[in-house]
């Protein structure tokens, strides 16, 4: 097994999620649901692991929706995946094909590779999604189908607002209407952007409160030690103690899979031996280096970047103090410690900053509601370059 | 001699065989073969790995993805599995997820020609006749066809470029594109890592996994160099880039070129064993080649860019984000962005100090041309051929005179000088002494030896028998390991050969028992004392002497590890131990003469001088002919202030070797010391009627006499004297040098502003109207203005990258350094 960061892993390569999984089926034999997480923790790899080892009764397909730009290109897509799970046992999407006949005279082409609708039928794209999945249902009798969509934000995002409000009020309905249909939509953005933004110009509906909603967390310790194993031993990276420094890998990447492949990678590239010492010397460099292939420097370069001058001050000052402290700070106590410095001094700013650092995942606020950096990693960064 | 085509930007166009041939630098062997492994691992299995290889233009990105490809045909295993497009280098048409496909047909219609005309032609010929969006659901459509069960490997050169075509709706569609298929897997280039990769904004964050490209060491530059000349037949030019001095030469190329090899491709156009030896000519010629290029780089950036470029050329020191928008006419906000932009495509440096932002050009050669075409030809000259006496073999020789007879750094540097002497002109011995290296690197001893014999019997050098004995007792024969030390001792009496003959000793004395404690260590005493050596050279004096514990307690009666350990404490500053050390290891040998003079010159260090003159007497008792142990007494009188005893003892030790340039130079030392400067002149006249090297160590040994002299305008009178003298001997350029390393001692905390000022002056006076004092008089100046200004670093940004990395480490030097120990021991 060969360190793979950012890249295609193999389904049985897929270390550690098996728990999760499990958890996700349970929750799908009950409901459709969101699956949220920040970017790199490993969200395409679970819906892939899935759909490999698929149980009995259960059907799976699985989509980037994020190129997808209008409701009918989205029917396209559906359409595509249904036509070529039915090709296999030599069936077609027949109600959808004579939606399309009676509106267009169209006729599909069988055995193609992909499936492109006129522009006549986009004012009828509800009536072919709906036909599609039911051509799906159809065939699938006592089995659980699910449709896995990725980067469903994205996907709202391309489209009209209007647009965007109608394919979530269609899906909602769907889901509503065929007991045995499941979604999953998972986005690197946060699917609450897109249905707050859709607030903004007035859509009222609550599209996904019939959704359970699950984040995808690190690796539990003894699986983030068994990726790591695996990975020098598939590398032949010498060690003295292949299980001892894979806990400390483990531990010292907040059990990421995303760092663990990374630093295995460095590991093979410079040739050095694993001991403490190297992985934290690694560690070290990755941090502080602002060219390194962790790109750390991307945490404040956001601030600098998509936070206004007012919010940049508000945003260092309580990092700097959160990367200080040894424990978790609630928000009077933070309001405190910056106010010596008169810019920062306002709590309700205080707090509007705290809401947006944690949504943009640098920090977590605790069940006592304290807060407190998300990794150890990007505290150790924070120190590391603002100490 | 016959010259073969090495293109200077299109590597991609060169043969494989060249681009073999003058691959350089383990690392990217390494990665190279990584890299194809991760490839092959994506055509044959469910894994798809991304990788971007990451660095500035020229540093062989290009040769890197070029080799890659050329192995990667070639592997039989793949052929049936793997198909290859190479985009083009300059992916202008791409400006949207269409064209990027386009460009894959094209790039596969010139992979594989036929199977393109058979499956692909008419389908692509078709999307012309298709509405836009039909083309693009089409061609994807073709494209996933075309692949079938196959992998695409997809070569992007300028991913940046590629990516900022496709903007960000193409990068979703190319996203969305890979993760629906998975029949891709990528290799990219890019010169830095870009917008596109490391916000998470943006689809393809943190996608690719990136190896940054390092630029080429001097020595690799000159492994480079010396490919090309191998590939181009001339012997005697790639026998000299693998001398000492050839590699001198690359090293001040290598000063203001820095690693990129481009420059070194370029360079290589204009050499030959003369014109290198030489330099300047060649390296002049080398910018006029890069001029264009330089230009064309300059063209392709937007105005502002351009103007902050300019600005920082004429300026050529670093500057402050506030000036460089006040002297560009930019609003801060929009230089800040401009610099930003500018330091991702790697024109620009930032040093930080505090919170200030100093921005500089990152290579001195952009500067260098642009200056060219301002008709600035002279100073970039006369720098150039600084660099060259700076970098000169001299300055190795001359700081082994000035290192104790029996010091162990000494031992390394002549281990320097024998390897540059090991007939270097012979390209078939530099090819057997590379192979022998390679051959211990990968631990083959038996191939190794067979090596050694080879070299014996075509010149028997003591290196040669050396090496023998090294790889017998590798191979625990050890009664043949210690014959051979004792050919390589008669042809050359050396520690190294004597230390190891010991060592092979015991093992045969002792094997069961050596056998355990050398096995358990892996590795022998003299390579564990090697890698201190290089620890405590680079400055890590806290891991080297960890490193000296360890081998202690595994060789407590070593010798040379205590004096390795007592040298290393030194370096630290660390007297009152390296004193304790020093008293551990007389215990186990009272008569050593090493440890004794370490001992004289810790006291000495500590200001213990009547101790230290207390040692020299024991030691003379021992060794009443030691012109080292002498030369210890002459510098601790002087150090006493007691001249005349010194130069008496000046006069005795030129009794012992009258030809001792060490006591002559000691002697005018003394002399200038005393302010007897006529005596002191007829001396400097003695040594170079004798035509010897000793100038070179001028600027220190005036310094150090003008430290504790009364009356400066004698002293400048003197100076004027002896200038003439060295004018009339031709030999008055090399006080340049000799200035700039008296930089060091200008550092110490103990001398006053006000002196050190007065030295400066005196010798703007002098030279100040000089042009090839120029340089050295500048690095004088800021040295003084950054010790006058309690070391502030913005001090140093004033001056120009390539002359601040010559001052930098000369400022780092303090009073605990070799160069004050050196000066000592004059």
């Amino acid at each position: 097994m060969r360190a793979n960061p950012g890249g295609e892993i193999a389904p049985d390569e897929i270390i550690g999620r098996d728990r999760l999984i499990e958890r996700l089926w349970r929750v799908l034999e009950r409901q459709s649901l969101i699956l949220s997480a920040e970017r790199r923790m490993g969200k395409t790899c679970v819906i892939r692991k899935m759909k490999a080892e698929l149980p009995a009764n259960k059907l799976a397909i699985v989509r980037d929706v994020e190129d997808v730009r209008s409701p009918l290109e989205f029917v396209e897509v559906v359409l595509q995946d249904v036509e070529e799970y039915l090709r296999k046992s030599n069936q077609i999407a027949r109600k959808a094909r004579s939606v399309l006949k009676n509106l267009n005279g169209m006729e599909l082409k069988g055995m193609g590779f992909g499936i492109k609708l006129p522009d006549s039928a986009a004012s009828h794209w509800k009536i072919l999604l709906t036909q599609t999945i039911e051509d799906l249902l159809d065939n699938q009798k006592d089995v659980r189908t699910i449709f896995f969509w990725d980067e469903v934000p994205y996907m709202l995002r391309n489209m009209s607002d209007e647009d965007a409000m109608e394919v979530l009020d269609v899906l909602r309905r769907l889901r509503q209407d065929y007991g045995t249909l499941r979604m999953v939509f998972t986005g690197s953005i946060g699917l609450h952007h897109a249905i707050d933004k859709l607030r903004k110009v007035g859509y009222t509906n609550a599209p996904t409160n019939d959704m359970y909603f699950m984040d995808v967390p690190s690796l539990s310790e003894e699986d983030a030690t068994d990726l790591a194993t695996r990975l020098i031993q598939g590398e032949n990276i010498p060690t003295f103690d292949v299980q001892m420094q894979a806990k400390d890998i483990a531990q010292m990447v907040n059990c990421i899979p995303f760092y663990i492949h990374h630093l295995i990678d460095i590991f093979v590239e410079r040739k050095n031996t694993i001991n403490e010492n190297t992985v934290q010397a690694i560690i070290d460099d990755c941090l502080r280096d602002p060219d390194s292939r962790w790109q750390m420097r991307h945490y404040q370069d956001r601030i600098e970047s998509y936070y206004s001058l007012e919010q940049q001050r508000y945003a260092l000052n309580l990092l700097d103090v959160l990367a200080e402290s040894d424990d978790p700070l609630s928000l009077p106590e933070l309001c405190d410690r910056i106010q010596s410095d008169p810019d920062t001094s306002n709590k309700e700013k205080t707090r509007k900053v705290l809401d947006l650092l944690a949504k943009d995942y640098y920090i977590i606020k605790g069940k006592n509601l304290k807060y407190e950096f998300r990794l150890d990693l990007i505290k150790r960064y924070w120190q590391l370059s603002r100490g | 001699m016959q010259a073969q085509y090495i293109s200077h930007f299109t590597p991609r166009s060169m043969s494989p065989e060249i681009l073999e041939a003058i691959f350089v630098q383990r690392k990217r062997y390494d990665l190279a073969e990584r890299l194809i492994e991760l490839i092959r691992e994506s055509a044959l299995t469910e894994n798809k790995h991304y990788r971007l290889l990451v660095g500035n233009r020229g540093i062989g990105k290009t040769h890197l993805i070029s080799l890659i490809y050329h192995r990667l045909v070639k592997i039989e295993e793949l052929q049936e599995q793997l198909l290859i497009a190479w985009l083009p280098e300059e992916a202008y048409r791409i400006d949207s997820f269409l064209e990027f496909l386009m460009a894959i047909f094209e790039a596969l219609k010139e992979e594989y020609p036929e199977e393109y005309e058979v499956k692909l032609q008419e389908k692509v010929e078709l999307l012309y006749q298709l509405s836009f969006e039909e083309q693009e659901y089409k061609a994807k459509e073709i494209l996933r066809e075309f692949v079938g069960k196959k992998t695409l490997l997809l070569l992007i050169e300028n991913l940046n470029m590629v990516f900022e075509g496709l903007e960000i709706q193409g990068q979703h569609q190319l996203r969305a594109y890979l993760y629906n298929h998975k029949f891709c897997t990528i290799l990219a280039t890019s010169q830095s890592l870009f917008k596109e990769v490391k916000f998470k904004e943006y689809p393809f964050y943190r996608f690719f996994c990136p190896h940054h490209l390092e630029d080429l060491s001097s020595d690799e530059a000159a492994d480079l160099l010396a490919n090309i000349a191998r590939l181009n037949k001339d012997i005697k030019l790639e026998a000299f880039l693998q001398s000492l001095t050839g590699k001198e030469r690359v090293k001040a190329v290598h000063h203001l070129a820095g690693g990129n090899p481009r420059i070194y491709i370029v360079f290589s156009g204009f050499l030959s064993r003369e014109s290198l030896d030489e330099l300047v000519p060649a390296f002049m010629k080398m910018l006029d080649e890069l001029t264009p290029y330089y230009q064309e780089r300059m063209l392709s950036l937007a105005v502002r860019q351009r103007k902050i470029i300019n600005f920082l050329c004429d300026r050529r020191y670093a500057c402050l984000l506030e000036d460089i928008a006040r002297y560009c006419l930019l609003d801060p906000q929009s230089a800040k962005e401009e610099l930003r932009e500018l330091q991702n495509k790697g024109y620009l440096r930032v040093e930080e100090i505090g919170r200030e932002q100093f921005y500089e050009l990152r290579e001195p050669l952009l500067r260098f041309c642009l200056e060219m075409k301002k008709q600035r030809n002279k100073p970039i000259q006369l720098f150039v051929d600084f660099l060259r006496l700076w970098y000169s073999e001299e300055t190795l020789e001359e700081y082994l005179d000035l290192l104790p007879e029996d010091g162990i750094e000494r031992e390394y540097i002549l281990k320097a000088l024998r390897e540059r002497d090991t007939d270097s002109e012979d390209p078939k011995i530099a090819f057997l002494m590379e192979e022998y290296e390679n051959h211990l690197d990968k631990d083959e001893i038996t191939e190794a030896l067979k090596l050694t014999e080879k070299l014996i019997e075509i010149r028997g050098h003591a290196w040669d028998f050396f090496s023998q004995g090294y790889c017998l007792d590798e191979l625990e024969r050890y009664q043949e390991a210690i014959a051979a030390y004792d050919k390589s001792f008669e042809l050359e009496e050396n520690a190294d050969t004597q230390f190891s003959r010991s060592i092979t000793l015991t093992k045969l004395r002792n094997y069961e028992e050596s056998q355990l404690s050398y096995k358990s260590n892996s590795q022998s005493l003299q390579a564990e004392l090697s890698r201190i050596f290089t620890l405590q050279k680079i400055g890590r004096y806290k891991e080297a002497l960890q490193d000296c514990d360890r081998a202690l307690k595994l060789n407590p009666q070593s010798l040379k590890i205590w004096l390795t350990r007592i040298f290393i404490l030194q370096k630290m500053g660390r007297y009152e131990e390296a004193l304790q050390d020093c008293d551990r290891a007389l215990e186990l040998n009272p008569k050593s003469l090493q440890v004794r003079l370490s001992r004289i010159f810790t006291l000495r260090e500590m200001g213990r001088y009547k101790e230290a003159l207390q040692d020299c007497d024991l030691a003379l008792e021992l060794n009443p002919q030691s012109l080292q142990v002498r030369l210890s007494r002459i510098i601790t009188l002087r150090e006493m202030g007691r001249y005349e005893e010194a130069l008496q003892d000046c006069d005795r030790a030129l009794e012992l070797n009258p030809k001792s340039l060490q006591v002559r130079l000691s002697r005018i030392f003394t002399l200038q010391s005393m302010e007897q400067y006529e005596q002191a002149l007829e001396s400097y006249q003695y040594i170079l009627d004798l035509n010897s090297p000793f100038p070179r160590k001028l600027g220190k040994m005036m310094f150090d006499s003008f430290k504790t002299v009364q009356n400066t305008i004698i002293f400048k009178r003197y100076l004027v004297k002896l200038l003439n003298l060295f004018d009339r001997y031709q030999v008055g350029s090399l006080l340049k040098r000799g200035l700039t390393r008296s930089i060091p001692m200008l550092m110490s905390p103990n001398l006053n502003n006000e002196k050190v000022r007065i030295w400066l002056e005196i010798w703007l006076e002098l030279v100040g109207n000089r042009p090839e004092f120029e340089l050295p008089l500048r690095l004088l100046s800021k040295a003084i203005e950054y010790k006058e200004k309690n070391r502030d670093p913005r001090v140093l940004l004033t001056l120009p990258l390539e002359e601040r990395q010559i001052l930098k480490p000369l400022l780092e030097t303090d009073s605990n350094d070799s160069h004050s120990v050196s000066l000592n021991d004059i």
